[in-house]
């Protein structure tokens, strides 16, 4: 009974709540570094493991932290993620840490993060928690990943690094210059209202 | 003169050829979230430029005589970003005391500055350009006028957008994407500016 | 009065608790500092190792030691980040450059080879950050490649012209700016070692 709630929060990240295409959140790095489907990987990968571990320590300290200074708290507490994470891909991924710059430690700032410790880390109990870090880091991977794989393929005309058509294929640049970004993000979430519509007209 | 030199290609370098919204993709949430009229766009831009330049100049004095001599850069990320929570705290406080009619224009975004990751952004890209203490206040200056117009134009574009009849399954943040994609490609334009 | 007392004990808890919460999260980063820098270090001067390797084949480097007005003035004009002199058989036999100039995404740090005459011998990137499938196509052989055996004197970047000049490099469609970038990165390094090589005469 227990783990299937455990499950059902994970699954609420990964879908019925995912953080790109539902609640909209953190479009920063969505937009910036999905540029190759390696890039977005890495990115979400790197988001999860903060969430996990910052709900987890959240939830954990949950009773122990003033009202008053919760913000400031969560903020430190994510930080510190964001900066060993950093720490890590520098030392055994430095191509990723390089592709990503930025953007590692600006995870820190991730609506995300800080939106998952407000409404989830500070009320529930730290197993659950941390699924909910899970989840939502899973299906933030998932958004990016989707992003990116649409705009190598259109923009670079490769997949993971790797060329998809002929060498005659003219892949179509836009994609992965920052306009693409916006362009790509705005058809997917189009293409997304009219699955979900017509599943709901289905369904009824 | 080469003060004014350096003030002026940065701001040709912050507002348009690495715009911090278009271009470089910091600060999206309030860009697409606080954009829908241009009055509250304008007062987001205000708001966010204060605190980008306090910010800055801070976290530049932070950097160079505290974290540098003391050998712990690894604490830049954390200590920036409570320094910057701190900051944007101490400012809504202070405003709300010294000038009321301000803090009721601007207090509704101050809350929201923490997390733009423009903030934190032009801080960390300050270090690792290794700006100089000029260069670092003229260059948050303008990109944060770079995200105060890119927030106004979209804004500007969007209370056009309300009263445009747009296909079903486009309303919303579609459209709003697809509206930043093309004020995008303009700025790609000025990609190739040099100075 | 004992509401203010009560709200100073209130404050001092606040800030207690957070500077606690504060000092765990530094303490932790330390922990991971310590565990990680050498391995950082080791990656940076591994990889400048075999770039250096890669522009100078078969010579050894050593480290030109440099006052320190001397490098302020480079890295304010070239983009100076360190200088190698090159010997084969105990002859010079050019120099190793390594410059970090400014590309889309960052600074794109890169070693360029230059041989007893100041040819371009190599350029090899160890970092960047520019865009995949556009200026992260500066890490092909099509484009460095160019960068080598027969290129000399100040380098400019031309589009769409199938047989450069010995001292033009064709630009990488879609991403001129990382093309000028790696371009002025060589030219940088081209004058730099200018100035090294008068030096030592």
């Amino acid at each position: 009974m227990k783990n299937n709630s455990n499950l059902k929060i994970l699954s609420n990240g990964i879908i019925a709540e995912n953080p790109t295409f539902i609640q909209l959140l953190g479009m920063c790095p969505t937009l910036a570094v999905t540029t190759s489907l390696i890039n977005a990987i890495g990115m979400g990968l790197s988001a999860t493991f903060v969430l996990i571990f910052s709900n987890l320590v959240i939830s954990i300290l949950r009773k122990c932290i003033p009202n008053k200074i919760r913000i400031a708290s969560y903020i430190v507490v994510i930080a510190a993620f964001v900066s060993v994470i950093e720490m890590l891909l520098k030392a055994y991924l430095p191509s990723i840490s390089d592709a990503l710059g930025l953007f590692i430690p600006l995870i820190t700032v991730n609506c995300i993060i800080l939106a998952r410790a407000e409404s989830f880390a500070s009320k529930n109990k730290p197993i659950p928690s941390a699924f909910d870090g899970l989840g939502m880091g899973l299906g933030f991977t998932l958004g990016l990943s989707v992003l990116g794989t649409v705009r190598e393929i259109l923009g670079a005309g490769t997949l993971l690094g790797f060329p998809l058509f002929g060498s005659s294929f003219e892949p179509a640049l836009i994609f992965i210059l920052p306009p693409g970004a916006f362009l790509a993000l705005g058809i997917i979430l189009a293409i997304y209202n009219i699955l979900k519509d017509e599943k709901g007209a289905a369904s009824k | 003169m080469s003060y004014l030199k350096e003030f002026f290609s940065l701001a040709v370098l912050g507002v348009l050829i690495e715009n911090f919204v278009l271009v470089k993709f910091y600060g999206i949430c309030p860009f697409l979230g606080v954009s829908k009229k241009t009055d509250t766009a304008l007062g987001m831009g205000m708001a966010v430029t204060f605190v980008m330049v306090l910010a800055s100049l801070l976290t530049w004095l932070v950097q160079r005589y505290i974290l540098i001599p003391l050998n712990v850069e690894y604490l830049q990320t954390i200590s920036f970003i409570l320094l910057i929570a701190a900051l944007v705290q101490f400012v809504e406080m202070v405003v709300a005391k010294l000038v009321p009619s301000l803090y009721s224009a601007l207090g509704i975004y101050l809350p929201l500055i923490t997390t733009n990751c423009a903030v934190l952004g032009v801080t960390l890209i300050n270090v690792q350009r290794e700006y100089t203490l000029f260069q670092t206040l003229s260059f948050s200056f303008w990109s944060a006028m770079g995200f105060t117009l890119a927030i106004f134009l979209f804004a500007g574009v969007r209370e056009r957008l309300e009263t445009s009849k747009i296909p079903k399954y486009l309303q919303g943040f579609p459209i709003a994407l697809i509206t930043a994609g093309l004020i995008a490609m303009a700025f790609l334009g000025f990609q190739g500016l040099s100075f | 009065m004992d509401n203010s007392s009560n709200n100073k004990v209130f404050i001092i808890k606040l800030a207690s608790i957070l500077f606690a919460i504060t000092f765990i999260a530094t303490l932790l980063l330390t922990l991971c500092n310590y565990l990680t820098k050498d391995r950082i270090a080791e990656l940076a001067s591994k990889n400048a190792e075999i770039a250096k390797q890669e522009v100078l084949e078969d010579a050894t480097f050593e480290n030109i030691e440099l006052s320190d007005d001397m490098i302020a003035k480079l890295q304010k004009e070239f983009s100076f980040v360190a200088a190698y002199k090159a010997e084969r058989n105990n002859e010079f036999a050019g120099y190793c450059i390594n410059v970090a100039p400014a590309g889309f995404g960052g600074n794109i740090d890169m070693i360029v080879g230059l041989d007893s005459e100041l040819n371009f011998t190599g350029i090899k990137i160890i970092s960047m950050a520019e865009t995949p499938g556009l200026g992260a196509k500066a890490q092909d052989e099509s484009f460095y490649g160019q960068y080598a055996d027969g290129k000399k004197g100040t380098l400019s970047v031309v589009k769409n012209n199938p047989s450069p000049a010995e001292d033009e490099i064709q630009a990488i469609s879609g991403a001129t700016i990382t093309s000028k970038a790696v371009t002025d990165g060589a030219n940088a390094a081209l004058e730099i070692a200018k100035i090294l090589k008068k030096e030592a005469e």
